[in-house]
């Protein structure tokens, strides 16, 4: 009853339009003044949840990809893998797909990841004929590569709630990552075999390519370089942000010279709004977290979950489905922040691997985040693209239900996940 | 009035951007001199105490621009003096919070500083350097917030104002 009662008046805040992280933080002091906990508890709470050495990757690896955008590397690492696959079948899908998969690798957001490689490829892919619909939604499922494929912010932030290891989820997120890049692009091939209202590019000479290719190339060694450090333990992953950035400032500014002071500037201005935003929220969560622990409600809805569901099968449907309906009105991080503490509690119990676990919850957030009529990736890309919400959802509905099965094939194949950090 | 208070946040904001900037630079230092066999025994903890007032300090830019995470599902549809309504009360539930945080929050710092307590780690730094982030910073917030409400008791409310949403 009293979980109840703190989840109603957690969502009378939020729906009132006050910022999460003041929500989440009024919320915790309101509720140990009520129980008769030290308010002193509150500024401790923010206090330790910045505290972390983990979380400082967060606005380092915002600034990396913040520079390399300024830097116009989006549009050279298109222009590349464009020159190679744009004139397969569906090529400039095809393209487009590898091209967020690439950027998704020195971007840790999806929003990031879609708005970067949408502001190129929507008007190129439009030019050429494909069909709006399925640009748009293209574009909205390519962008949630960003968040699977390490660097991946909500993993950091999932790895710092569940004291779970970052590289270990880093890794993790990758298997998913090539998984749901190759069905998109075999959909998309798919797809254009069948269309005929699209022109096919022509094929691009051979200088053109390696004129692409050269310049994408130092992006791309960078991006390897933050992947391969981490993996093979040369650094830490909040070191490897570090690096990656100040490696960043090397590529765009000494060896492509597209950084200016005023572009450096505003990356700057932006990675801080950005990390603000996030971190605010992380810190109100921790308050929040440590007030209803004091209130035992993550050890009653565990009870609650492990008392009527047997099942893991079960326990994942739930959680998906609470997901989708959360969906609806939280971000990302927002509904990560929630539940996962209250959950984190049950996973042990039924088997699931706390790893796999955070994996499967960024899936199905952003499936969430996708599913018409309302969610933050929609708004978007509908900006994006300068359209209509109804075009991006009709063409949004082919790629959730790819990545709903992607999410039924990691559900069953763990290795899929796990394979990558434990068993390689 | 207003404008000194927008122009604190608005270098407290800019001062969180460059301090990230500087985390960068310390850590990469950081990376170099660990594999030239000189490891600093600075820079992750400086790093933390920076991340600690960057995120903090920010708080009452992004107030001042609307960049906060907000859900504006039902706020969205709002008559124009309902919207002013609701706004004024989010303003204040900001402030009567910054209010309490910055009242307990400071009495930490203090008990730290007559105390002399440090942070016993490699550094030994005194505790309050990072405590005082929380009421110091909450100050701001509670302020800009105050400074907000007479703009939007005033004026009414800027539907122009961009939203971002990020993550």
């Amino acid at each position: 009853m009293t979980s109840l009662l703190i989840l109603a008046a957690l969502f009378a805040l939020l729906l009132a339009g006050i910022p999460v992280a003041f929500a989440l933080t009024g919320l915790g002091f309101g509720l140990l003044a009520v129980g008769g906990f030290s308010p002193l508890m509150v500024p401790q709470g923010l206090l330790s949840s910045a505290d972390s050495f983990v979380l400082v990757a967060v606005p380092l690896f915002l600034l990396m990809s913040n520079v390399l955008l300024k830097g116009g590397v989006g549009r050279d690492l298109f222009a590349a893998v464009q020159a190679w696959v744009g004139h397969w079948p569906g090529g400039l899908a095809v393209a487009t797909i590898l091209s967020c998969g690439i950027f998704a690798a020195i971007s840790g957001s999806s929003v990031a990841t879609a708005a970067t490689i949408g502001t190129v490829a929507i008007p190129e892919m439009t030019q050429r004929g494909y069909p709006r619909r399925f640009v748009l939604g293209l574009l909205a499922a390519g962008g949630t590569l960003g968040i699977l494929i390490p660097p991946s912010i909500p993993m950091i932030v999932y790895g710092v709630i569940t004291e779970e290891s970052i590289i270990s989820l880093f890794l993790a997120g990758i298997g998913p990552g090539l998984l749901l890049m190759a069905l998109f692009i075999l959909w998309s091939v798919l797809y254009a075999s069948f269309a005929s209202d699209y022109q096919p590019s022509p094929r691009s000479s051979w200088a053109e390519r390696r004129r692409t290719a050269l310049r994408a190339f130092p992006t791309v060694v960078l991006a390897a370089l933050v992947i391969v450090g981490i993996y093979t333990g040369l650094f830490t992953p909040t070191e490897a942000a570090a690096v990656g950035f100040i490696g960043a400032l090397v590529v765009v500014g000494l060896i492509l010279r597209t950084l200016d002071w005023p572009k450096l500037r505003d990356a700057v201005a932006e990675a801080m709004t950005t990390t603000v935003a996030i971190l605010l929220i992380v810190a109100g969560a921790k308050v929040f977290g440590k007030a209803i622990t004091l209130y035992r409600i993550p050890q009653d809805i565990s009870m609650f979950l492990s008392e009527h569901i047997s099942s893991a099968g079960m326990f994942v449907l739930l959680v998906a489905l609470v997901l989708l309906v959360m969906g609806l009105f939280l971000e990302a991080l927002s509904m990560m922040l929630i539940m996962v503490p209250v959950l984190s509690g049950a996973l042990f119990a039924l088997g699931l691997d706390p790893i796999w676990f955070g994996v499967f919850f960024v899936v199905m957030v952003e499936c969430a985040l996708i599913t018409p009529p309302v969610g933050l990736n929609l708004y978007v890309i509908q900006a994006v693209g300068k359209a209509t919400m109804g075009e991006v959802s009709s063409g949004v509905w082919p790629f959730l239900l790819i990545m709903l099965f992607s999410v039924l094939l990691i559900f069953w194949w763990t290795d899929l996940v796990l394979y990558i950090p434990f068993k390689m | 009035m207003l404008r000194i208070i927008d122009g604190a946040s608005r270098f407290a904001g800019l001062i969180a951007g460059w301090g990230y900037f500087l985390i960068a630079l310390m850590l990469g230092y950081e990376v170099l001199m660990r594999y030239l066999g000189d490891p600093t025994i600075w820079a992750e903890e400086l790093s933390r105490m920076v991340l600690i007032w960057a995120t903090f300090g920010g708080a009452a830019l992004l107030l001042h621009r609307r960049q906060h995470i907000v859900i504006t599902l039902l706020t969205d549809n709002l008559s124009a003096s309902a919207r002013r309504a609701q706004e004024l009360f989010v303003l204040a539930f900001i402030v009567a919070l910054s209010a309490v945080i910055v009242y307990y929050g400071s009495g930490i710092a203090m008990d730290s500083f007559t105390r002399g307590r440090t942070t016993g780690s490699m550094l030994d730094v005194p505790a309050w350097w990072s405590q005082a982030s929380i009421p110091a910073c909450f100050a701001l917030l509670g302020i800009q917030a105050l400074a907000e409400a007479l703009r939007v008791a005033v004026n009414g409310v800027d539907s122009a104002a961009p939203q971002r949403v990020d993550h």
